[in-house]
């Protein structure tokens, strides 16, 4: 009896992953198995291709002077930018969370960063707001504040990069949003029965309810951060001194610009070996502090 | 809804809207700049920071929406819908599914499947285009708009099932096997319980892919060829000559104006669900 | 995600699965998509579709959709699909689409392109249909024929030219006239920086800095290429560290704008504020761009000089391009009936009435002679290629644009100019990053 409603289960389960995996054997299979192999030859597009073993391994660490720095400049851009970006969109969201006539309105407002993130017009208006005789840097001087070099400098344009993005917190906001809708109201009303403070409640009742919604948005930005390629792409293109030549910006150039698609793609190979690693680590520590509702059976 | 606490007072909720207008503004200047900005030439364009024209130009929208003169900018648009629609759909319903598969159910693999799914998301586009448009040559379905829609029946979008996954493991298993006591199998447990619980996780799925596919200007540029056939994002692109010719930046403006609207009526429309969730269903004792 | 570690056999078994679908669909047609038409060489009445792909600008699309409406009414049996976008991302899909195998029938292109595409590409010499007697023979041999083959029917000729701000020049008293060298450009921007310390005389992006200043300054000196065909650097340490050291004095004495404030506007100056405003004089930038820049300085006020040469210098290292034009997949059925239809867009005097100047000063003499009898070329174009005719200039060649080699100068040239190393340092650097790169470049 036992066995027969195990087996059930796991044949019920099956059944609904089924489409994905018929979707990741059509189509994501392939492409990920041929660009690891595209990561041992010489792979360049246009030309034949020859198989060269760790070559491209070996050149990245020995030979490629971009490949270190450009990594460095990766991690601490994730760094910054994933946990600004988290931590505004919850409490923006926290904010937001409530009833009142306009908020909608606001939660629009606030959502619109991210629809137009990908439009060709921002990014001139990216660079107007931050030239040397740019806006922020006008509204900077009624405060009496030296201008900023911020696409100019090294030392600054990679927090400018990381600024555009944060602005861009709406999808994450959305979550949170979606995940305090999640939380069922009498929880709150059983605490305020025991007559616990709105602080107290905060801490025991929303935060520990909307860590799965936090643990995932922290690994989709972690996954998207280390692969960042527009914002660099658009507003810097890896400048000044490639202070923000992050590694998505090398592996599309290495790639698409100077025709070596084999490096790029163990460029790419070595970035979902660092990703993958850090994601587990997200995931093993998961453990002590996303509290499922449904006991956290798997 | 989720209020507690008492009611603030008056002046405390007007300081409150204060605030958030006053950053609200701020969000959303760069849609006031674009347009104001399809009303100047490209002199005023870029050789001022001020928002407002120092002369209108009227004609960039009519300009901007006749295009090069094949096609119009009704075209770009119907086209996107044939694109963004089915997709949007047939994502949110498949991730839904393999999702449920992946947070209530036990079968063999199962960390190892899951952490496959994740990892298609780990690699850089970059890399995997090429292949990519190997596989979709191969089934004869360049320049229509199958790349993006059969792989969003069949769950391609891992986002997505993550996303869900998370929202299903945070509602209570007591859910299930009380239904299990109604005689309820789980495929209804799924389209009657579970999923209306999520709605609100399920229109920010829907949301966002529309968005990012309505949006999405890399994909499009390599798997459609003809302009007949070309979305808004793909449009937008289409005259800007960055090799030398000039660009009448106000026509790309008035049309990124009218491409962010379907977008932020969708999130306007769709938004309210946020506030509907489940506040009465009283499930924990 | 508890079990990842224990799944290794599931991935092995979902790979097997993987592979075998993937394989399924991995080995299907190779041919190319555009089928439809007749095999090459058929007789000209049998319906051909062909697929055209060009990047441009609104004005250039609409005219070379009319070139397109007009040739098909000569030929009612040629059908002619349009594919044109912006440049940003075209050379991508290009080369998607070659390693896909679907690449256009015919497409526009660019001789910086011949190595990376050479493969590819139809032998234009093998066609009968394409009459390359209104070329210059130079022409030909510069921007056409890459190794051993004729890879592209150049449309138009450019050059690059030195445009000017008029009210500027009349501002800061420099006469338009001014017959520009590479000294008294540093001396007028010295003087013109001490006067009002918010204008620059010149400004420039890492490329116009790299191309346009670097190879030229450096090929006066030498009298040779960038690279030379044997692929050795055709310039010595010396040269090299002159030519750096000149660039770096032109930041130091305010000559042009500081790096940092223009580095927003890599290969969009015309957007740069301080450009707008009057604030800088003088622009680098091929002459095909006149349109851009004087639309881009109030008034319209734009004039056209000739680019900067050293006295006595053995050549100006600034040739004229007809590095844009149209080639032909080599794999296309219909290749024969493309070659036709590019003939008439070079050759024919309908269709140079068309397309006007939309890719440079038409490069055959029937087509630019149509032009000029309408009266359609803008004077400033013209003059800014008659000024660069007239200097002394040699063929340039396809090793000296190399992207792995620009990319290693920009990147020392960076540390130079943030002052991160001195001219010397740049210039041990470059060479000892060339050095492997042109063996490599060579096999």
């Amino acid at each position: 009896m036992k066995q027969s409603m195990r087996f059930t289960n796991a044949a019920w389960g099956l059944l609904f992953i089924s489409p994905w995996i018929i979707g990741f054997a059509w189509f994501q299979f392939y492409p990920l198995l041929l660009s690891l192999y595209y990561s041992f030859t010489d792979y360049s597009i246009v030309k034949a291709t020859h198989f060269i073993g760790l070559q491209n391994y070996v050149t990245m660490f020995k030979e490629d002077k971009d490949f270190l720095p450009s990594l460095r400049v990766t991690f601490l851009y994730t760094v910054i930018a994933v946990p600004l970006k988290l931590a505004f969109a919850l409490l923006v969201a926290i904010i937001l969370n409530s009833k009142g006539r306009f908020i909608n309105v606001y939660r629009t407002m606030y959502y619109l960063p991210s629809i137009l993130g990908g439009s060709v017009a921002i990014s001139i208006l990216w660079r107007f707001l931050f030239m040397r005789e740019g806006i922020v840097n006008q509204v900077l001087s009624f405060a009496h504040i030296p201008a900023v070099d911020w696409l100019g400098s090294p030392n600054v344009a990679l927090w400018t990069i990381s600024f555009l993005v944060v602005w861009q917190f709406g999808s994450s906001m959305v979550l949170f949003l979606a995940g305090l809708k999640q939380i069922p109201a009498d929880l709150y009303e059983a605490g305020m029965v025991d007559g616990a403070s709105r602080i107290r409640m905060f801490g025991s009742i929303t935060v520990p309810l909307l860590t799965p919604i936090i643990l995932f948005n922290l690994v989709m930005q972690t996954i998207g951060a280390l692969q960042e390629f527009t914002a660099a792409f658009v507003v810097t293109n890896g400048g000044p001194m490639k202070s923000t030549y992050l590694i998505g910006m090398k592996i599309y150039d290495d790639g698409f610009k100077l025709l070596h698609m084999g490096y790029a793609s163990a460029l790419s190979w070595v970035l979902f070996a660092i990703i993958l690693i850090l994601t587990l680590l997200i995931f093993r520590s998961s453990r002590s502090w996303v509290h499922y509702e449904d006991g956290g059976k798997n | 809804m989720l209020r507690y606490g008492k009611e603030p007072a008056l002046t405390g909720r007007l300081v409150k809207n204060i605030l958030l207008l006053a950053l609200g503004l701020l969000m959303i200047y760069p849609l006031i700049w674009l347009f104001f900005g399809s009303f100047k030439t490209n002199t005023d364009l870029f050789g001022s920071l001020s928002l407002f024209p120092k002369t209108f130009v009227w004609d960039a929208y009519s300009k901007g929406w006749r295009g090069t003169g094949q096609f119009t900018y009704g075209t770009f648009f119907l086209n996107t819908l044939m694109l963004v629609v089915p997709t949007v759909f047939f994502t949110v319903v498949s991730s839904a599914i393999v999702a449920y598969g992946f947070a209530r159910f036990q079968f063999p693999l199962k960390g190892a499947l899951f952490a496959l799914m994740i990892s298609t998301l780990m690699l850089p586009q970059a890399v995997i285009i090429i292949p990519r448009y190997l596989i979709f040559r191969n089934l004869g379905w360049l320049d229509g708009y199958w790349p993006f829609i059969v792989p969003a029946i069949f769950a391609c979008y891992p986002f997505f099932i993550f996303m869900l996954i998370q929202f299903f493991r945070g509602l209570p298993r007591e859910l299930d096997e009380s239904a299990v006591m109604d005689g309820c199998n789980p495929v209804t447990i799924l389209f009657r319980i579970l999923l209306p619980l999520c709605k609100p996780a399920l229109f920010s799925a829907a949301i966002f892919q529309f968005i990012w596919t309505w949006n999405d200007f890399f994909n499009s540029l390599i798997f459609i060829n003809s302009v007949k056939k070309y979305t808004v994002s793909l449009a937008l692109r289409m005259t800007i000559d960055s090799t030398g010719g000039t660009v009448a930046w106000n026509q790309i403006m008035s049309m990124s104006v009218l491409a962010i609207l379907p977008p932020l009526l969708i999130f306007f429309m769709f938004q309210r669900y946020f506030v509907e969730g489940i506040a009465t269903t009283g499930i924990k004792g | 995600m508890k079990r990842t570690f224990k799944g290794i056999a599931g991935l092995v078994i979902c790979s097997v699965m993987g592979i075998s679908l993937a394989a399924c669909g991995g080995n299907s047609a190779n041919a190319p998509q555009a089928q439809n038409g007749s095999a090459a060489g058929g007789d000209s009445t049998k319906p051909v579709t062909l697929r055209f792909s060009w990047w441009g600008n609104d004005t250039r699309h609409q005219a070379t959709l009319k070139a397109i409406d007009a040739y098909t009414k000569l030929h009612p049996n040629v059908k002619i699909e349009a594919e044109y976008t912006g440049f940003d991302g075209f050379y991508n899909k290009l080369l998607t689409q070659f390693a896909g195998g679907t690449a256009p029938d015919l497409f526009q292109f660019t001789y910086e392109w011949d190595n990376d595409m050479y493969d590819f590409l139809l032998d234009l010499k093998q066609s009968k249909s394409l009459d390359t007697s209104g070329y210059d023979p130079s022409v030909l041999k510069n921007f056409a024929n890459y190794k051993d083959k004729m890879i592209m029917a150049p449309a138009g000729a450019t050059s690059v030219s030195l445009f000017y701000n008029q009210a500027f020049f009349q501002k800061y008293g420099i006469p338009e006239n001014t017959e520009w060298t590479w000294d008294n450009l540093m001396e007028i921007g010295k003087k013109v920086h001490a006067q009002d310390p918010n204008a620059y005389l010149l400004t420039a992006d890492i490329d116009v800095i790299y191309k346009l200043i670097l190879q030229p300054y450096v090929a006066q000196m030498t009298g040779k290429n960038w690279i030379n065909d044997d692929y050795t650097p055709a310039f010595d340490n010396a040269a090299l560290t002159k030519g750096l050291t000149y660039l770096s004095e032109l930041y130091k004495n305010g000559v042009l704008e500081p790096f940092g404030d223009s580095s927003a506007f890599v290969g969009k100056m015309e957007q740069n504020p301080k450009w707008i405003k009057g604030q800088i004089g003088i622009l680098f930038d091929y002459i095909s761009a006149f349109d851009k820049y004087k639309q881009s300085v109030p008034g319209g006020q734009l004039g056209v000089a000739a680019y900067p040469m050293a006295p006595n210098a053995p050549q100006s290292g600034n040739p004229i391009a007809a590095g844009t034009g149209f080639a032909v997949n080599k794999t296309s059925p219909n290749a024969e009936e493309a070659v036709k239809f590019i003939n008439w867009m070079v050759n024919d005097k309908d269709a140079a009435l068309i397309l006007g100047a939309q890719r440079g000063i038409p490069a055959t003499s029937t087509a630019r002679k149509a032009l000029e009898d309408a009266k359609q070329l803008d004077s400033n174009i013209t003059k800014g290629l008659d000024l660069a005719a007239k200097q002394k200039t040699i063929a340039p060649n396809v090793i000296s644009i190399n992207a792995d080699l620009a990319q290693i100068a920009k990147d020392s040239l960076q540390k130079l100019i943030y002052q991160k190393e001195t001219p010397e340092q740049a210039a041990d650097e470059i060479l000892k990053a060339y050095a492997p790169k042109l063996a490599a470049l060579k096999k």
